[in-house]
């Protein structure tokens, strides 16, 4: 770990600031992947602007009828919020499956979307990885590489080469994408939204991009959709042991169901 | 036994362990503590060409730096180096010299103020190895298993009891024969408490009085303490040490790990 700064932001607008003027600084939230990769010199950030007093820790009404969940809500208090886990049970479900109980209260619903890989080789700074430092190349490739992806790894054209094979370890990012959520950032010039598959990229000739924020913007909400198919619905998550380990393969699935037709379906898939 | 089956029973030590109030061999905070933070190598077979501390050291608070070209003068044969419970084959010496037997092998401890500042100042730490071609693939290696010979520990431990019946002919003999090949999986120890030792170093008149009260991450004080003995020649009388709560073990507890080596050489100096 380096030394770093530490501030603590006091609103919205300020944090931004001060993150635009620094984009070597990280936002600090639960901390609960980001102190990991310090302590390994994976992450090495000059400062650390802590969010944690920002006022987004709430759930609310949207005007279409669905939840805005506020980025620093914890993942444990989504998971067993009354109204999320009733109208979201799909999302409730996946939450429960990740990580352990301390870590779920630690964990904020916008640090989630911003964990990295827990590929074994992107930690270990001793390793080439593309993903820390491009061009170094990638060891999990043909090393132990049993949580890698199966999906969307080759590189875009001209270049087909296989750059990186991480995953994003995160299951509430399944249910997320499911249930085609909607990101809510805020920049410099003010707010905007991104739809849910559309934040997180594949790795193509750039693996160390891993979403479609931009350095100087923060996550403030995700809204969920009026429809929580919360009928028909399950998460399957298949890992090595059923506690506190990332999936080997997940899939959230949900249905919209009429007189025995399915109307709608929504699948995806993780891990 | 038959009362105890199908009832909860309590640890002794249950209550202190989950409520953290045990405490572990990194935990004994003493006056003037200075901290220790292991350089490992990042190639499992080869040699060190150069190991470069001067950027570690320059940081203030940064005590030292040792490597097995400035460690001090320790026993020379192998067989002090040999635990209880030591398996056969010559054993594994920190800091010995330049050799590198395996992956993440302890090759330098940097000393600081702070446990922050002496790992800081270990990923400042330079080496230079001279790879060499590695096997590290068991199930690949098979061909060239042999049958170990006895260590140690088959002299201090009681041998296993005679075979009972025989098990060729039965065997042989049996109407139903089933022949497979089973492979396990990895399994790792990953016992609760962090391999840690802490060295209580208290100056005698002359060298042959210093004390040593050492907490050690072990399921075997006695052990902790014969290998000590043995290695930096401290006479038993000067040597305690305690392990009050064993935090998981499963065995890898069970041998002097080399935190304990690290940190009697670095209390030492």
């Amino acid at each position: 770990m380096i030394n770093f700064d530490y501030t603590r932001a006091d609103g919205v607008t300020s944090a931004v600031r001060d993150r635009a003027s620094e984009l070597t600084a990280k936002f600090i939230a639960g901390g609960t992947n980001l102190i990991d990769l310090m302590k390994e010199n994976v992450e090495r950030p000059t400062r650390l602007i802590d969010i944690n007093r920002l006022p987004l820790a709430t759930i609310t009404e949207t005007e279409g009828g669905g939840l805005r969940l506020g980025a620093l809500m914890t993942n444990a208090d989504t998971a067993y919020d009354k109204q999320v886990s009733k109208r979201y049970p799909l999302l409730s479900q996946a939450i429960l499956a990740g990580a352990s109980a301390q870590l779920r209260n630690m964990a904020t619903d916008g640090g989630n979307l911003m964990q990295r890989t827990r590929c074994y080789y992107f930690y270990d700074v001793a390793t080439p990885c593309n993903k820390r430092e491009p061009g170094s190349g990638c060891s999990a490739i043909n090393g132990f590489n049993r949580i890698h992806a199966i999906l969307g790894t080759e590189a875009g054209t001209p270049d087909r080469s296989i750059h990186c094979i991480a995953t994003h370890p995160s299951d509430m990012c399944v249910a997320l994408a499911a249930l085609e959520a909607v990101v809510r950032v805020t920049g410099p010039d003010g707010d905007r939204t991104i739809p849910f598959a559309e934040f997180h990229r594949l790795p193509g000739n750039t693996p160390h991009i891993d979403n479609t924020l931009k350095d100087d913007e923060l996550i403030t909400a995700i809204d969920l959709p009026a429809n929580g198919f919360s009928k028909n619905y399950a998460y399957l998550k298949l890992r090595d042991r059923t506690s506190y380990a990332f999936a080997l393969v997940s899939v959230a699935a949900a249905l919209e169901m009429e007189d025995g037709r399915i109307t709608d379906a929504r699948i995806a898939l993780g891990g | 036994m038959t009362q105890y089956i199908g009832k909860p029973i309590s640890r002794v030590d249950g209550l202190e362990k989950v409520t953290g109030k045990a405490k572990y061999a990194a935990e004994f905070d003493t006056p003037d503590l200075l901290y220790g933070y292991v350089v490992n190598s990042t190639i499992a077979k080869g040699k060190i060409k150069q190991i470069d501390a001067t950027k570690a050291l320059s940081l203030a608070g940064v005590i030292q730096v040792f490597t097995h070209e400035n460690r001090p003068k320790l026993a020379w044969f192998d067989m002090n180096y040999k635990d209880q419970d030591a398996p056969p084959g010559s054993p594994f010496r920190p800091l010995r010299d330049a050799k590198i037997k395996y992956n993440a092998q302890p090759i330098a401890l940097v000393v600081a103020e702070t446990f922050e500042l002496a790992r800081y100042a270990a990923s400042l730490v330079q080496v230079d190895y001279e790879e060499e071609a590695h096997e590290t693939n068991l199930q690949a290696n098979r061909h060239k298993a042999r049958k170990p010979s006895l260590g140690m520990a088959s002299l201090l431990k009681p041998p296993p009891p005679k075979p009972r019946g025989n098990f060729e002919e039965a065997f042989k003999e049996a109407p139903v024969q089933m022949t497979g090949e089973y492979v396990h999986s990895m399994e790792h120890h990953n016992p609760m408490e962090l391999f840690a030792s802490t060295v209580v170093y208290e100056k005698g008149r002359n060298k042959s009085g210093a004390r040593y009260t050492i907490y050690d991450k072990t399921q075997g004080v006695t052990n902790s303490v014969l290998y000590v003995s043995q290695v930096f020649d401290i006479p038993f009388k000067n040597l305690q040490v305690l392990s009050p709560y064993v935090g998981g073990g499963f065995g890898s507890g069970l041998r002097p790990q080399y935190q304990l080596f690290l940190a009697v050489m670095a209390a030492e100096s």
